[in-house]
């Protein structure tokens, strides 16, 4: 079997859309493919029949109250949970145990606080993987160095311990641990939502311009639909288990298709649930 | 800094490889644990190394099968037994020496002749109630039930001891208490027993004035001290044979009571004793070591122990936690059974593990690394459950496989907890490392024992004292080491 991550991390940034052949088959999968996906836990049903497909390259941010299933969705997709029916493709491959392991090392992903390693500075938190898989040190320290100007970290930065850093720093760390593989897909789980309102406003931005840049599939789980229209071209709107409304975000504040939508974007207290 | 955990395991087994280099061949005496014992073993083994022989002396075997067993395994060549206890407790149903002789054969162990006197059971009262009450034989014993009895657990649990004695005089005396025999010395001084068993050649019988009573039914059979030895001792090292031998027919009963009385009551110690044992012309006790050099050999050998079960107690402990945690049932099931072991008595954990270990530091190492496991596997498990689910969702989204997901990031996140629990059971195993004096491994406890045989607090003292202050040291050693087995990352804030 081929080793798609190998293929990739060969590939330096610039050319991360450009490519060979491996990359060329991605191109040409969505990058992430729900069919008929349901689960439950017990008897709760916690996500209903639900079809998604996140083209290559596109960007999608997913938003809902707690419970409404934008969680199990995310890990579904990280193959942590297997769904009761339905399929689940990653990057043209079928998201099951064989496959798991070789799929996580092509999804970045990234959560609240960066879901940083305590025991580990912040450079070898970034080169984990590089290190598992034997990369020399002057590639890791290379390859480091080129994601901290992407993200706008000084040098110094790297040697510190997460318990040493601010809240944004955590986050562009985190960033670049998923971002070490050049991965074709990220996933970011609140990935902002531990941030005061300065810091958040700030690296909204610079993600952003990171996202547009790198070209990369986008999938971001949020409560807050101003981040969510901030971060993607768009929005699929999650309730009781199902996507209650899907598409740009002008759509949606134009038609809200629910009252649960309209009431996400702010709209009149009148309109109840 | 993830290898550290590794590191120590390694640094602890490397120390202790230290102690187990090989020599020649070797003559090595035993003992059992009370001073008369030790005497015989200690004279023996002068003996044997006048004529050039590496002669050792295993103390403190801690009854008569762990004897036997140390004899027939060769951890042991020789040792003094009575004939009342090779009928009884080897060979039942013999009682002509030929027939011990050829019973002893079949396990390769040979009996000499006697040595002269005869140590045998007896009960024995205080002056005081035996006045009041005019008990002078056992047979008195009947009319008198409120005599309490301190009787020690050999006596209690063997045929020709307690129960035989009840049955054959009708004794009403159901509540006897068990008792170590040294102990039961001071409880009958101090009054809270009336009535204990005692050995006849014991010297505090004299120093309490206690009145022997009579056995006028011939109830206790004769215990003549012999040699017991392995069959190959004569050839493999004739000379010291022959020198031990020198023993047989030449040990009174007035002699081996005053070297008890020696070391029982002046505080002498087991060389100087055995002295006035040995054959010939009177001989200078051997330059016995000093106090300190004597308390660094114990303290050294104590910590052998406890590094040695220390790390065996890890790299069992640390992948049971791990186990624990990842199969909820495997896990609860070796958690229990941890749990019970840690509740078995250490001396009835050391008499399982003797017939299969033989004596020495083999069975002490294995019961303190079963007492050791239990904190280091709980906190192995308690500090990988306890990794916050945010981490172990990022860990698994990493895509690093198991194995590399436990060393690279569970394993250091929860190498607090681990080390906690390294700790925790390093410090048990400084206090519990005494037991291993039981089955004749040298440590701190051989002092505690014989200072308790020989109420003799400063003996006492001399064991521990030291390991008390061993505890410390270690507590004082972990808070260093938790710098370098805990990532730096870890130890902020």
């Amino acid at each position: 079997m081929r080793d798609p991550h190998l293929a990739h991390a060969r590939r330096d940034l610039g050319r991360s859309l450009t490519s060979d052949a491996a990359a060329a088959d991605v191109a040409d999968s969505p990058a992430i493919a729900l069919a008929g996906v349901r689960k439950a836990y017990g008897g709760n049903v916690v996500l209903h029949e639900t079809d998604l497909v996140l083209p290559a390259g596109g960007s999608l941010a997913i938003v809902g109250a707690s419970g409404s299933g934008k969680s199990t969705l995310l890990k579904l997709v990280m193959g942590l949970v297997t769904p009761d029916a339905g399929s689940v493709h990653v990057l043209g491959e079928p998201m099951g145990p064989s496959t798991r392991l070789a799929l996580r090392r092509r999804i970045g992903y990234v959560i609240q606080e960066g879901g940083l390693f305590p025991h580990l500075t912040a450079k070898r938190n970034v080169a984990l993987m590089a290190e598992h898989l034997g990369w020399e040190a002057s590639r890791i320290t290379q390859r480091v160095d080129e994601l901290r100007a992407l993200v706008s970290l000084a040098a110094d930065v790297m040697d510190r311990f997460p318990g040493e850093l601010s809240g944004g720093q955590r986050q562009r760390v985190g960033l670049m641990r998923a971002l070490l593989l050049d991965p074709p897909l990220l996933l970011l789980d609140e990935p902002l939502g531990a941030l005061d309102a300065i810091v958040r406003g700030r690296l909204q931005k610079d993600l952003r311009g990171i996202f547009e840049r790198l070209g990369k599939a986008v999938l971001l789980v949020t409560h807050d639909i101003a981040e969510a229209g901030v971060l993607a071209a768009e929005v699929a709107v999650m309730d009781a288990g199902r996507v209650v409304q899907r598409g740009p975000m002008r759509e949606l504040v134009l038609r809200p298709a629910t009252p649960f939508v309209r009431e996400l974007l702010g709209g009149d207290a009148e309109v109840t649930a | 800094m993830r290898g550290a955990l590794g590191m120590l395991v390694l640094l602890l087994l490397v120390l202790v490889g230290r102690g187990a280099r090989a020599e020649g061949p070797r003559v090595v005496a035993g003992s059992k644990a009370f001073p008369e014992s030790w005497i015989l073993g200690e004279a023996l083994r002068v003996l044997a190394a006048e004529t050039g022989a590496r002669a050792e002396h295993a103390k403190n075997l801690g009854g008569t099968e762990i004897a036997l067993v140390a004899l027939r395994s060769g951890a042991i060549d020789i040792y003094v037994e009575y004939t009342g206890t090779i009928d009884e407790v080897l060979l039942p149903a013999h009682t002509a020496d030929g027939d011990r002789r050829q019973g002893l054969a079949a396990m390769g162990i040979a009996m000499s002749e006697r040595l002269g006197f005869d140590d045998s059971y007896a009960l024995a009262m205080r002056p005081e109630v035996a006045e009041k009450s005019g008990v002078r034989t056992i047979g008195d014993l009947a009319r008198h039930p409120e005599l309490r009895l301190g009787l020690t657990h050999e006596f209690l649990g063997r045929r020709d001891g307690f129960p035989g004695l009840a049955a054959r005089y009708g004794l009403p005396q159901s509540g006897a208490r068990g008792l170590q025999h040294e102990l039961a010395y001071e409880a009958i001084r101090t009054g809270f027993i009336d009535v204990l068993d005692v050995y006849t050649t014991d010297a505090q019988i004299d120093r309490l004035g206690l009145v022997v009573l009579d056995d006028e039914l011939h109830f206790f059979p004769r215990y003549d001290a012999v040699l017991l030895y392995r069959t190959d001792l004569p050839t493999r090292a004739p000379a010291a044979f022959v020198a031990m031998q020198r023993l047989v027919g030449a040990v009174s009963t007035k002699a081996i009571s005053r070297a008890n009385a020696a070391m029982v009551l002046d505080h002498a110690n087991a060389e100087t004793a055995a002295t006035l044992i040995l054959p010939g012309p009177a001989r200078a006790a051997a330059a016995a070591p000093t106090v300190a050099e004597a308390i660094a050999h114990d303290t050294l050998k104590h910590v052998e122990l406890v590094l040695a079960s220390l790390a065996a107690a890890i790299s069992v402990g640390v992948p049971i936690g791990v186990v624990a945690s990842r199969s909820r049932r495997m896990g609860g099931a070796l958690m229990t059974l941890a749990s019970v072991v840690q509740t078995i008595p250490s001396l009835a954990l050391l008499a399982l593990l003797v017939p299969f270990l033989g004596i020495g530091a083999r069975p002490a190492i294995v019961a303190l690394l079963l007492y050791g496991l239990l904190p280091i596997a709980r906190n192995t498990y308690t500090g990988l459950t306890t990794i916050s689910p945010e981490l172990a969702r990022s860990a698994e989204a990493l895509g690093l496989g198991w194995w590399a997901t436990l060393r690279r990031i569970s394993l250091p996140l929860a190498s607090p907890a681990i080390l906690a629990g390294v700790k925790t059971s390093a410090i048990i195993n400084v206090g519990t490392a005494t037991i291993a004096a039981l089955v004749g491994a040298d440590g701190l406890g051989n002092p505690i024992l014989q200072g308790i045989s020989l109420r003799d607090t400063g003996l006492i003292l001399r064991g521990a004292v030291p390991a008390a202050a061993l505890a410390l040291a270690f507590e004082l050693a972990f808070a260093g080491l938790e710098r370098v087995v805990v990532p730096r990352g870890l130890r902020l804030s």
